[in-house]
């Protein structure tokens, strides 16, 4: 055992010597040296009207409610007279009204409609896309949802049950805390209550009682309110805002669709408004899917398909990409297979083209892995087709293959 | 500045010759744990149903109960609690709702139901 870690260890330093003196090149399958897409930057990265008008909005206005949409279309377009500038809108309708008895529960599994309707987000945002001599207002919209979004994992669903308790004890300790006033108020209420009830009508029961309900309300709420800001519960508010967020991951098949379309309009003038670009995208995964039950090692598919219409240019019609990726992990090994197509369209000079590499990497030491890429890279601009690279990652940021929710 | 809270009493008539019982439904997917005290008794729940001893004594007794909602769906910053109290075979249902400040995960429901 001994020599063997210091057979890895040796093995490693090599490597390293070796890198250095080498210049590690990045793998094909990652970089790109021209405009041939690598297999993530296929994948829509924000919603299809930011990508559309390629900004990256730096706030996004996800209202909470139809008061909030209406309030946020009104102030961005100065009450319908304008058009919107550097605006940006994601809504998810089915999430604009209370879903009271949507539990996390109910919603372990989905059905294709459930999860359509769940997932379903609009996009809308303007921004400028010409110069200072020609200035052009860009305006877009797009919708995105998942068709299939997977499940909660029994693993997922023990750890969301384990946190319940946890935000039951905390309410445990806020009952505790409110012990005295609870015990004011209920003697408060109780006495109230039963004078006022004595010398009541049956007939006017009804109103009496809609009205002590108010009146103790509103009573309670002041004193809530007083015992909210005191010291005791400011320390158990530190102890929650001290936990992890507790997010919902789903896991299995992820089946995304997303679309858009953004006009551009010349000196800020309706009339002139045109087509500027169209986008759609089609992405598979399976986040966490394993070989089979009980398996330490991982299957991680991936599936893409983009089509981009750039209508202002006047030399392409647009590009039609696809590409997949099948990833095996296990332990301290993975390897993968990446491939992408770029259909022939109208005079795309880079029709026809492809690229397929296959990687192995191993870890010998924690997150240093030693890579292997070996394939084939069409329309490279030197005109080197062959890939067979040999390098070492040095991985300092957690998984090698990140597991997105 | 306070936590984001619900406070609100309900009176509630009831047969108490009936079993009582209450559930506590946490909507919008998010997450909760609630804890409850009636006279002696008191304990912490979160999804099931708790019943609740002696329902011929509670007559004018409340029914104190604090929930806790963390806000962990990232779609919407609302969050919902709906109270079911169960009196035989009648089941009445309470619900409350409150929005959150974008920097705010969690939401406090104290609410109390008065039994007449």
């Amino acid at each position: 055992m001994t020599s063997y870690m210091t057979w890895r260890r040796g093995f490693a330093l090599l490597c390293l010597l070796g890198a250095a003196a080498l210049r590690v090149q990045p793998l094909a399958a990652q970089t790109s040296g021209s405009d041939f897409p690598t297999l993530e930057s296929l994948k829509p990265a924000s919603a299809p009207a930011f990508i559309l008008l390629n900004a990256a909005p730096a706030q996004i206005s996800r209202p909470n409610d139809p008061a909030d949409l209406a309030a946020s279309l009104v102030s961005s377009t100065n009450g319908f007279s304008e058009l919107p500038r550097d605006f940006a809108l994601e809504v998810s309708p089915y999430w604009l009204v209370n879903r009271p008895t949507l539990t996390w529960r109910s919603d372990i599994t989905r059905t294709m409609s459930q999860s359509l309707r769940r997932t379903f987000t609009i996009s809308a945002g303007s921004a400028q896309i010409g110069d200072d001599d020609n200035p052009r207002t860009g305006l877009a919209v797009g919708g995105r949802a998942l068709l299939l979004s997977g499940r909660v994992s029994p693993e997922m669903a023990a750890q969301l049950t384990a946190r319940e308790q946890v935000l039951a004890g905390f309410s445990a300790q806020i009952q505790a805390a409110h012990d005295s006033i609870r015990k004011v108020l209920n003697k408060e209420r109780t006495d109230s209550l039963q004078a006022v009830l004595a010398r009541t009508p049956a007939s006017r029961r009804g109103f009496v009682v809609d009205s002590l309900e108010k009146v103790f309300s509103a009573r309670q709420g002041l004193l809530n309110s007083e015992f909210l800001e005191t010291a005791r519960m400011a320390d158990i508010r530190k102890d929650m805002n001290a936990l992890e967020s507790a997010l919902i991951v789903r896991e299995g098949p992820m089946l995304e669709i997303a679309a858009g379309a953004a006009w551009g309009f010349d000196g800020d003038v309706w009339d002139t408004g045109r087509l500027h670009k169209v986008g759609a995208w089609l992405t598979y995964s399976c986040e966490k899917c394993r070989f089979m039950n009980n398996s330490a090692a991982r299957i991680t598919p991936m599936l893409v398909a983009r089509y981009l219409l750039d209508a202002d240019s006047s030399t392409d019609v647009g590009s039609f990409d696809s590409g997949g990726r099948l990833a095996v992990t296990a332990n301290h090994f993975s390897s993968s297979v990446e491939g992408i197509f770029r259909a022939s369209l109208g005079s795309s000079d880079r029709a026809g083209a492809w690229r397929i590499v296959g990687t192995m990497e191993y870890e010998v030491q924690k997150n240093a892995w030693l890579v292997a890429s070996f394939g084939r890279d069409s329309l490279t601009p030197t005109g080197r087709s062959l890939v067979a690279r040999f390098g070492l990652k040095l991985n300092v940021v957690g998984d090698r293959y990140k597991e997105e929710n | 500045m306070g936590m984001p809270s619900v406070s609100a009493t309900k009176i509630v008539t009831l047969d108490f010759t009936q079993p009582l019982s209450f559930r506590v439904e946490v909507g919008n997917d998010m997450l909760g744990g609630t804890s409850f005290s009636i006279g002696e008794t008191s304990g912490t729940c979160t999804t099931e149903t708790v019943p609740v001893p002696a329902a011929s004594a509670v007559q004018f007794s409340t029914l104190n109960l604090i929930t806790t909602v963390e806000d962990n769906n990232l779609a919407t910053n609302r969050t919902a609690v709906t109270y079911h109290i169960r009196n035989g075979g009648r089941e009445m249902s309470f619900p409350f709702e409150l929005v959150l400040p974008n920097n705010e995960r969690f939401a406090l429901y104290l609410i109390d139901f008065m039994f007449i």
